[in-house]
């Protein structure tokens, strides 16, 4: 009697879980980009009822706290992150102590955290060891280099990158790495400091111009905060000067003037999330247990107006699959 | 009267050149026929996949950029433009995960016989999301194939009517009817026929790689127009030559591709070019020709085919001249006689097909016992495999010493009939097995059929021979068995290969059956027969303590039979199927096998007349048998399965004629004392026991350590159990 009356009781809560909707809850950093488009579509193409509530901090870390405790009334069952910042700031570092101000006990899945492991969110991208997971947008380095070979010979790499942010020097080990694996040189440069160790911009282009007297055939630009704010003004245009290809590693890097780059679509990365959270919160799949992941299939992008002007042209079969930005009249 | 016979001889020669001939050319040009249909219909496939790709190519790069499958509004346009691409494609169609229709071309009217090709959809993180089928129209293959049906039908009549001829002329020229004319009348016509088949296939094949050069050079041009659109010029064009030779290796029907510009000349080139012309494609930009792709089929490919047909067809050649030859000696029979010699004679037939039936199994018999095992059975599926065969080889071990007598009772005519009658039976079921379990029983019956048949005949030779020309007999019999080892797996290997394993088996229960039907042909049993006594477990018990015949069974016999039955009857047909070649191969080695053996032991037999030394001989075969097995471990591939099989007939054919008569001296006091009949029964006995455990043995070898050390451990066990068997001989003699 006792017995089935509490199994009754155990069932009522799942039975009420498959009438209501999911309850997630959605962080951006900059309002609505096609990551969270990709994320609702996913749902409704699969035919998951989701009920999304939007939260933008609009690039200010600081509204993160009211955020927190909102989540801790709320109780939604997963809770989606746009960015390593806004990633950590809601989780916190896998090795800390005290995480009294993060949420610890309702699953979360991100989207675009460049290097999950080295921010610390996680201590291996295959098993979280902890109810956050996600997706990356980095394209693995062996694809990018490929991309690159592809297109054109590859036997010295020039690489500029700032040396006091931890995500490029990481990089820049991995392609010195393989590098020697696969037999290309690395030639890499760190921006010039000031008086006082921070990055300027100054002597940068006679940086970009000394690769290409190295005989450098491509220059690497790799997801670099500060390089990315001087790449369009200063790095690229240098670099195009001195008739040297230049690759990006992001799509903003791209956007700037880069001949070729290896992308990830945004819309595709909130599609990817989405599935991660559908493993979750449909197929109970234990968070801790689904690996952090990048894409399968990435965009390649092909600048065929700097093509042009260097005098670079894509090989044949890159207009089977490349996206293709530009004419090469 | 000599007049009268000659003539009846002259016309029972034509008619032997007839049967052959119509088997021989016909079931050449029912291979031909088969290995044509499935060239053009890959030829098809493959052509067909290039416009499937395109497809998908076209529809992942619309999913990436972020739209979701159903949305794509370019499809319809990218399915219209590849369909018009090619004229025998009749649909294209874009499904979702649930195979609902989200795009599809006009189909202009109902679809009937069309092939097709689906290749998946993938977004950029691979999950499925749909598939493009593209339905092409097989009525130009349909019409190819008709057009070589009545090509092959012609050259089969020419051929059979050309050997008649042929035979007729030989024998009335040479005023003697020789055999020899008959065969060379028979070989002549098949290589003719053979040689115009090749010519046909040839004719009838190259369209269909021609018009799958033109879809691909069309591809390219698409290619270049593509790159055209972004502003590049032709000569300009990079990587061009990376790109034919990519898919030079892709699709290798193609030997030359070239890209030329407007005014013919050669931009950009990849491969040989040849002599023959190939296909040119324009490349279109604007709706104006500015190049050209040139697309040139390979002769190479081509004849690659040819080869894997003459292979078939050179084997058909060989059952051809052996099959003449038991039907000559068929019809040396007049039907007057009925003594020994004729009965004896009579018997040859009937045994010569019912051996062939089984014969016919081995090469295919794993493969399909394999299809057959459920995927998570607790017993090993490579042991599993093997149960089928060391079932029927137990039933024929124990049987043997129950049937003899119960044979002596009946009548070995009866038995002959019964054996035939439930071979049939459990070859049939065989065929229509739905599991493991049920074919494991009916191949028992098999066993027990094969049983009664082996031990009615040894009967009838001992019944019919007087202990002086009692060798002859057994050669005769232990013939027949040779012959239908050398014809028998090949056939069996290529109908297995062209219609399925099931087929094959009904095959072999109708000859099976038409075995039974020559049974009749023997004369009903005399009263008078010499009772054979069975042995009884006395006399093995006595006959088991004498170390000299427990030296050369156990060292010797019984290897040699656990070899057998391991390497060629499971371990060839198994490595065959699992390295996914087709069990024609299979076929083949183990002809080689009984090939090897039939043109060794005759040579072998005279050595033993001659008085080479028998535990020698023995040994040595033994050994050499045994070296096959290590040919895996040094190449790979298939080469090494026919090093196997050859040596392995090398090997026995030197040991088996010098194996009875070494027993019949090892012996010597115990024959003199109790009769030849309890020891050669326990000799058999230990032989077909190794026949059965061969398979066992040969499974976990290949469970625990895989096919190719499966292979080299059972040659170097046997390779022991030779050279032990050698030491001990020598010292004996010392």
């Amino acid at each position: 009697m006792k017995r089935r009356e509490l199994l009754a009781l155990s069932l009522l809560p799942g039975l009420a879980r498959a009438a209501r909707p999911w309850r997630i809850y959605a962080i951006t950093y900059r309002g609505q980009t096609d990551v969270e488009r990709g994320f609702a579509d996913y749902f409704k193409s699969r035919g998951i009822a989701v009920d999304i509530i939007w939260r933008d901090i609009a690039l200010d870390p600081a509204r993160l706290p009211a955020l927190v405790d909102e989540i801790r009334r709320e109780k939604p069952d997963l809770i989606h992150t746009w960015g390593t910042g806004v990633t950590l700031g809601l989780v916190g570092r896998w090795d800390e102590q005290d995480r009294s101000h993060h949420i610890n006990n309702i699953p979360v899945v991100f989207s675009l955290v460049a290097a999950p492991v080295g921010a610390g969110i996680v201590a291996d991208m295959q098993s979280p060891g902890r109810a956050v997971t996600g997706v990356s947008h980095m394209a693995g380095l062996t694809a990018q280099v490929q991309g690159m070979t592809r297109y054109r010979r590859l036997r010295k790499l020039g690489m500029l990158y700032s040396r006091n942010e931890p995500n490029s020097v990481a990089v820049l080990t991995e392609l010195q790495a393989l590098g020697r694996a696969r037999g290309f040189d690395v030639i890499a440069k760190p921006f010039n400091l000031d008086a006082a160790g921070r990055n300027v911009v100054e002597g940068a282009a006679d940086i970009v111009r000394s690769f290409a007297a190295a005989g450098a055939d491509w220059l690497y630009l790799p997801p670099d905060s500060f390089l990315n704010t001087q790449a369009k003004a200063v790095v690229i245009p240098a670099a195009l000067e001195a008739g040297l290809p230049v690759f990006a590693s992001t799509e903003q890097l791209m956007a700037s003037g880069a001949l070729l780059g290896l992308v990830s679509r945004y819309y595709n990365i909130g599609q990817f999330a989405a599935y991660k959270a559908e493993q979750i919160l449909v197929n109970r799949v234990p968070p801790e247990r689904i690996p952090i992941e990048t894409l399968t299939r990435f965009a390649l992008q092909i600048n065929l107006a700097v093509a042009r002007r260097l005098g670079v042209l894509p090989p044949l079969e890159m207009f089977n699959y490349a996206e293709l930005i530009g004419e090469a009249k | 009267m000599h007049q009268d016979s000659r003539s009846i001889r002259i016309s029972r020669l034509i008619a032997v050149a007839a049967v052959v001939a119509f088997f021989g050319i016909g079931m050449s040009g029912f291979l031909s026929y088969f290995k044509f249909q499935s060239a053009l219909a890959s030829a098809a496939h493959s052509r067909m996949a290039v416009p499937a790709a395109s497809v998908r190519s076209g529809v992942e790069a619309v999913l990436a950029l972020g739209l979701p499958l159903a949305n794509a509004s370019e499809t319809p346009a990218l399915l219209a433009r590849e369909r018009t691409a090619d004229a025998e494609i009749a649909q294209i169609q874009v499904l979702d995960d649930r195979g609902r229709v989200l795009f599809t071309t006009d189909a202009p009217g109902p679809l009937a016989d069309t092939g097709e090709v689906r290749m998946p959809l993938r977004n950029s993180f691979n999950l499925r999301l749909g598939e493009v089928v593209v339905r092409y129209s097989k009525a130009a293959s349909a019409q190819a194939l008709m057009h070589m049906r009545s090509r092959l039908l012609l050259i089969g009549a020419t051929g059979v009517i050309g050997t008649l001829l042929l035979a007729a002329a030989g024998l009335t020229l040479l005023r003697r009817g020789t055999a020899a004319t008959i065969l060379i009348a028979v070989m002549l016509g098949m290589l003719g026929s053979t040689w115009a088949t090749q010519r046909a296939f040839q004719e009838g094949l190259r369209p269909a790689l021609l018009a799958k050069a033109q879809v691909v050079g069309a591809s390219i041009g698409e290619l270049a127009s593509k790159a055209l659109d972004h502003g590049l010029t032709l000569p300009e064009l990079v990587g061009v030559r990376e790109h034919l030779e990519g898919l030079r290796q892709e699709h290798r029907e193609l030997a030359y591709l070239a890209l030329r510009d407007r005014g013919g000349k050669l931009l950009f080139e990849a491969g040989q070019a040849e002599e023959a012309r190939g296909v040119e494609v324009p490349v279109l930009h604007k709706g104006e020709q500015v190049g050209s792709v040139e697309a040139q089929v390979s002769a190479a490919y081509i004849q690659n085919i040819l080869f894997e047909s003459a292979l078939d067809l050179g084997v058909v050649f060989i059952v051809a001249m052996f099959l003449t030859r038991e039907l000559l000696h068929g019809i040396t029979l007049s039907a007057s006689r009925m003594d020994g010699a004729a009965t004896l004679a009579r018997l040859r037939i009937p045994l010569f097909l019912f051996m062939l039936a089984e014969e016919l199994t081995r090469a295919f018999l794993p493969g399909f016992a394999r299809s057959l095992t459920p995927g998570g059975s607790s017993i090993s599926p490579d042991v599993l495999v093997g149960l089928p065969i060391v079932v029927f080889m137990l039933v024929v071990a124990l049987g043997q010493p129950l049937l003899a007598p119960w044979s002596e009772r009946s009548g070995h005519r009866r038995t002959l009939f019964l054996g035939c009658a439930l071979s049939v039976l459990g070859l049939a079921g065989s065929a229509l097995s739905g599991g493991v379990a049920s074919f494991i029983a009916w191949r028992g019956l098999c066993g027990l059929g094969y049983g009664m048949v082996f031990v009615a005949g040894q009967g009838l030779v001992i019944e019919h021979t007087t202990p002086a020309e009692r060798t002859r007999g057994f050669a005769m019999f232990v013939g027949a068995i040779m012959v239908a080892a050398v014809c028998g797996p090949p056939i069996g290997g290529m109908l297995a290969d062209h219609m399925g394993s099931r087929w094959a088996f009904g095959v072999a229960a109708a000859m099976a059956a038409a075995a039974w039907v020559a049974v009749r042909g023997l004369p009903s049993p005399q009263a008078v027969s010499t009772p054979v006594v069975a042995p009884a477990p006395g006399d093995f018990a006595r006959i088991l303590k004498q170390p000299r015949f427990l030296w050369l069974t156990l060292l010797a016999a019984l290897p040699a039979k656990l070899l057998l039955a391991g390497a060629c009857f499971y371990l060839v047909p198994v490595y065959v199927i699992a390295s996914g070649a087709p069990p024609s191969v299979a076929g083949r080695a183990l002809m080689l096998y009984a090939v090897v053996l039939v043109l060794v032991m005759p040579q072998a037999t005279r050595w033993v007349e001659r008085g080479v030394p028998l535990s020698r001989l023995v040994g040595l075969g033994l050994c050499l048998s045994s070296l096959g097995g290590f040919a895996l471990l040094l190449w790979p591939g298939m080469l090494p399965v026919y090093c196997v099989t050859a040596l392995l007939g090398l090997g026995q054919g030197l040991s088996i004629a010098a194996q009875s008569s070494l027993l019949a001296q090892v012996c010597a006091p115990e024959i003199a004392a109790h009769g030849s009949g309890p020891v050669f029964g326990a000799y058999r006995l230990i032989e077909r026991l190794g026949n059965a455990s061969g398979p066992l043995l040969a499974g976990l070898l290949v469970v625990l350590m895989g096919h190719a050390a499966a292979f080299a451990a059972l040659g170097a066990l046997i390779l022991g159990c030779g050279l032990l068997f050698l030491l001990m001989a020598a010292r004996a003699k010392a």
